[in-house]
């Protein structure tokens, strides 16, 4: 059975843990050093569904404005997944940013939201609310994670899946 | 103030006072010390025998079967972290000895290497013959002119060109891509039993062209990257309106391989342009692109390690010579209508001779048979009579002249002569025959400043009397009257040879 593809960015903040995400949930072939070189590492999150297999083509592009700002990374995304730091308080206002820029290039583009880190429960500087308020008002889900213990991860790509109409 | 006057009080015994002090002082060090000096000695005597051991020769052979062991034992265990711990002191160890001894490393290694490259070469050598001899054992095409005519028009050799289009060629992958996502929509792989990821590498694929025209392009659109070259392999990329082909390839691309390409990818936008357009992600809704893909594959560009590609339009045999291109389908095509049109020519041209040949030979044969039947009359002709009689040539000094004497006569002669003929054409008319093969004039002497007497018309038969130099002596049946008179022989084609007899030579020219 032929097998669905959807192109996906991963995007965020310098630090706030993009490829770690991933690191443990996609396959992939090439090597992180390829974010530093060209500024996009590209891999894959399959899914099995009944409906038929899904793969996520996930392109994770760096996090500094040299890179991720090129506008030719986003296109023909189908959606996103924005992640900020839930110890570093500046990068949730970066996920405005990047919102808009996801949306400016792709307005249909699904979205979703990953506060990372929350593990570091004392370290943590961005509150539920400020998340929650954050992500409403850019029209989107939210889901708190810990690429280190690997909590909620997978369940960010699938909210992800469901954001974009695809039964998981 | 006090002690010395203590000792004041003390000065009868003070030497033996002080020696017994002094002996009890050394008594008493011996007892304290005494083991510590002995344990000193001892540490001493070892430290003597440990710095014996030291030495590098001895230490060395002590070490080296326990270091031997160590490291066996280390490889054994873990062959990994043995290899990641020695490689780099490997790596510049041989960089310093490849500095401090090049031709040493060189005399080392040239074995490996000579067989390598050796191998390397021989296999190349035989793919390369191998294929020229396919394209020796092909019969003769149309196609094969043409490429003279291009190798020629190249400044080449055929052979060369021919050398050039032997080198292997192969297609090893070829990629359909979404040109603005990026995901993979086709993917063939003739050169490869298993392939992996293809739609991860389409994607970075994607990026790197991306990035590429974002960093070089300045955003200009008709700017892209066609080609990314890695040692013997290229990826030749031909971009379309919504999707991009990548084909990855080995050897010399063939002539119009490009171009073939563009078409295909024209072709697909004509055909499924606004599907392409359209297409997010669900396969469903593309066509078969993947049959479409193989089209472009064609036996001769497959991998030589490569199984055939599950395609129904490769019939031919590898090593046949390719189908030629639109261009050369052309060429042809004029070629062979220039050359139909030429055979026409030629067909006309050989039936209009033949049409007027005889109408030409019907003259001539009418005159001939008239000249046989005409010789007995002839011979009393009054001028050839004239000629045999000496009495009616008034010059004395060409009287004594035999009729056949080779002697040249200066031109002077005939001016001076009443009659219109030398003195030495006195021959009898003769059956030689002649015609005429262009319009030619006849005159009254072998001279151009002679006399005009008539125009003998292209394909006139003439009765050849002889020949004098470049002239000759004729008779013409003018509509049933005979002129007689001289004519440039460069002008008629001798039917018969003339008889060595009735040639005058000539001394001048």
């Amino acid at each position: 059975m032929p097998v669905m593809q959807k192109k996906i960015c991963l995007l965020g903040d310098f630090a706030v843990g993009k490829t770690s995400l991933v690191r443990r949930f996609v396959e992939g072939r090439f090597d992180d050093r390829y974010l530093s070189t060209i500024g996009v590492k590209v891999s894959r999150f399959s899914l099995e569904r009944p409906a038929g297999d899904l793969n996520l083509i996930v392109w994770d592009l760096a996090g500094s404005d040299e890179y991720g700002a090129q506008a030719s990374y986003l296109r023909g995304a189908a959606g996103a997944l924005i992640v900020c730091d839930l110890i570093r308080r500046e990068t949730l206002a970066s996920m405005q940013e990047y919102a808009a820029r996801m949306r400016q290039v792709n307005p249909d583009a699904a979205l979703v939201f990953l506060g990372n880190k929350v593990d570091l429960v004392l370290d943590r500087a961005v509150e539920d609310a400020e998340m929650q308020s954050v992500c409403s008002a850019l029209n989107g889900p939210y889901l708190l994670c810990s690429a280190k213990t690997g909590e909620r991860v997978s369940d960010g790509f699938l909210m992800l899946v469901e954001a974009l109409g695809l039964v998981p | 103030m006090t002690e010395p006057e203590s000792t004041s009080q003390l000065p009868a015994e003070p030497g033996a006072e002080s020696q017994d002090v002094q002996a009890l002082v050394d008594a008493l060090r011996d007892i304290v010390v005494r083991q510590e000096r002995q344990r000193i000695d001892a540490l001493e005597a070892s430290l003597q025998e440990l710095n014996a051991e030291i030495e590098p020769d001895s230490l060395a052979e002590k070490l080296n079967p326990v270091m031997s062991g160590l490291v066996r034992q280390t490889i054994h265990d873990s062959p990994d972290e043995m290899a990641e711990a020695i490689g780099p002191v490997m790596g510049e160890a041989i960089r310093v000895q490849i500095r401090d001894s090049r031709q040493g490393m060189v005399d080392a290694i040239a074995p490996i290497i000579g067989a390598t490259v050796q191998k390397a070469l021989s296999d190349f050598a035989h793919e390369l013959q191998r294929n020229i001899d396919a394209r020796l054992r092909t019969s003769f095409q149309p196609s094969d002119v043409l490429r003279n005519i291009q190798a020629r028009l190249r400044g080449i050799s055929p052979a060369e060109l021919a050398m050039r289009d032997a080198l292997p060629f192969a297609i090893q992958e070829l990629f359909l891509i979404h040109r603005e996502s990026g995901l993979l929509l086709a993917h063939l792989h003739p050169g490869k039993a298993q392939v992996s990821d293809s739609d991860l590498i389409g994607g970075m694929l994607t990026a790197i062209r991306d990035f590429v025209q974002d960093s070089f392009g300045q955003g200009q659109a008709d700017k892209e990257l066609d080609e990314i070259q890695y040692g013997e392999q290229r990826i030749i990329i031909q971009g379309g309106r919504y999707v991009y082909l990548a084909a990855v390839i080995e050897g010399v691309e063939t002539p119009g391989f490009r171009a073939r390409l563009r078409d295909w990818v024209n072709d697909l936008y004509v055909q499924y342009g606004s599907v392409l357009r359209d297409y997010t992600g669900d396969p469903a809704s593309l066509p078969d692109l993947e049959t479409r893909l193989a089209e472009l594959i064609r036996p001769a560009e497959l991998p030589h390690t490569a199984e055939s590609p599950s395609t129904a339009s490769d019939q031919r045999s590898p090593g046949s010579p390719r189908p030629l291109t639109r261009n050369q389908r052309l060429a042809i095509v004029l070629g062979s209508l220039g050359g139909l049109l030429g055979l026409l020519l030629c067909c006309f041209y050989i039936w209009f001779t033949i049409t007027l040949l005889p109408m030409a030979w019907s003259q001539g044969r009418a005159t001939l048979t008239q000249t046989f039947t005409q010789v007995p009359s002839v011979t009393p002709l009054p001028t050839a009579t004239q000629t045999h009689t000496p009495t009616l040539i008034p010059s004395p000094s060409l009287t004594p002249l035999p009729s056949a004497t080779p002697t040249p006569l200066p031109s002077a002669t005939f001016t001076s002569s009443p009659s219109p003929l030398p003195p030495s054409a006195t021959p009898a008319p003769v059956t030689v025959s002649a015609i005429a093969f262009g319009n030619v004039w006849l005159r009254a002497a072998p001279d151009e400043m002679a006399q005009t007497l008539a125009t003998i018309p292209q394909g006139s038969p003439v009765y050849v009397r002889s020949a004098y130099g470049n002239w000759l002596e004729v008779d013409w049946n003018n509509d049933g009257s005979y002129l007689h008179g001289w004519a440039a022989a460069e002008w008629f084609f001798m039917l018969v040879p003339l008889p060595s007899e009735y040639i005058t030579p000539t001394a001048v020219p």
